[in-house]
């Protein structure tokens, strides 16, 4: 068997270099900080997840008088996988606590207009959180407050 | 005419039949025992042929024989062919003391070489190949962990959330264990490879790779040439 000292050389070099050129994009996995940011997940981390966008007195059909909350899910706090309608849990001032539906609008997010009971001008607040229909619990509450 | 052709044809074939005959009559075999480890000898016989086999035809009668092999001392023989018999001769060879040396200084120097190049080049070869595993099952594990995290922010479902998530805490364990062993692993065959190329620069300084001349001592008595008008057999006695 014969070697030249700068063969052998070459050689190892080229051995190590190899995985250490493929070795060196392994590096710590971007992303795993973010997995608490699924408004799905029971461990959301988030910021609140929905937006009242507006607020107004109202006058129903029954003739009652109504402080209406105009809320939305905004595309952005959803998941990329979304359903045609999510459940969720209100509960507001003078609100009996409840689920409602939230469809699915053409642009990709979810709005539902909430009517609590108007009693005067001030702030009005309410608390929503997804509602889990198989295990009958609602996880990532938040409350909100407006001023009418 | 016809008679007298035909007469002086058959005595010719009769004559060239007799002397085919004679000398058929007067070959004998030899068979050559030769005691040696490396399977290869020559003989020279009677200073004149040169058979590199261990069987021949040979005309009936006494002959003298040099038998060499490498590494032997040359052997001087003594044997009758008898016609259309076999004859075997059995040659023992005693080995030469300088090729005894050289077996044992080439063994010592095989060794050294093993010690210094083929252990540290092994060791080296199984660093790095254990480099190359830890490295490949790291990728492995990243991709994993990438779909997953992938399928996280795609997920609307609560359960399927928790189960990607404990995929994702198992497998980015297993990616940063083996991105560690890798990443030690190859700082050690970092040293392997200066540790071999040292280790053989030192061999190289101080190894010499022993010689032996295995040359034939009959290689330029005999010659035989080839030519396109024929060839011939040269000996120089």
């Amino acid at each position: 068997m014969q070697f030249s000292n700068k063969t052998i050389v070459l050689k190892l070099a080229l051995l190590i270099m190899l995985p250490l050129f493929l070795g060196s994009c392994l590096k710590k996995v971007e992303g795993i900080d973010e997995i608490n940011t699924n408004i799905f997940d029971r461990e959301y981390a988030g910021d609140v997840w929905y937006v009242i966008k507006d607020i107004e007195q109202v006058t129903n059909d029954l003739g009652q008088i109504k402080a209406r909350l105009y809320t939305w899910i905004p595309k952005a706090n959803l998941p990329g996988l979304v359903p045609s309608n999510i459940k969720i849990f209100v509960s507001g001032d003078g609100l009996p606590e409840g689920v409602i539906d939230y469809p699915l609008t053409p642009g990709g997010d979810f709005e539902r207009a909430i009517d609590l009971p108007y009693v005067s001008p001030g702030e009005y607040c309410i608390t929503l959180g997804i509602y889990l229909e198989d295990e009958d619990e609602t996880i990532n509450l938040f409350e909100t407050c407006i001023i009418l | 005419m016809k008679a007298l052709k035909l007469l002086i044809l058959s005595t010719l074939l009769t004559f060239v039949g007799q002397v085919t005959y004679a000398q058929n009559n007067n070959m004998g075999e030899v068979r050559f025992l030769v005691n040696v480890d490396n399977s290869y000898f020559e003989i020279e016989i009677n200073d004149t042929m040169l058979l590199k086999r261990y069987k021949d035809s040979l005309p009936a009668g006494d002959y003298s024989a040099k038998v060499w092999s490498p590494g032997y001392i040359m052997n001087r023989i003594e044997f009758t062919v008898v016609a259309g018999k076999m004859t075997e001769k059995r040659v023992d060879m005693v080995k030469n003391n300088n090729f005894n040396e050289y077996e044992r200084d080439y063994k010592k120097y095989r060794m050294q070489f093993h010690k210094q190049l083929t252990a540290p080049l092994a060791l080296t070869l199984t660093s790095a190949v254990t480099s190359g595993v830890f490295m490949v099952n790291a990728y492995n594990y990243k991709k994993k962990v990438i779909a997953d995290i992938e399928d996280y922010h795609l997920s609307p479902v609560t359960s399927e959330i928790g189960e990607i998530k404990l995929r994702i805490a198992e497998n980015n364990k297993k990616y940063n264990f083996h991105r560690s062993a890798f990443y030690i692993n190859s700082g050690f065959t970092f040293l392997f490879v200066g540790g071999t190329i040292w280790s053989y620069m030192n061999f190289k300084k101080n190894n010499i790779e022993p010689d032996y001349s295995k040359d034939s001592p009959f290689k330029d008595k005999f010659s035989l040439n080839l030519t396109p008008y024929g060839c011939s057999l040269a000996i120089k006695l």
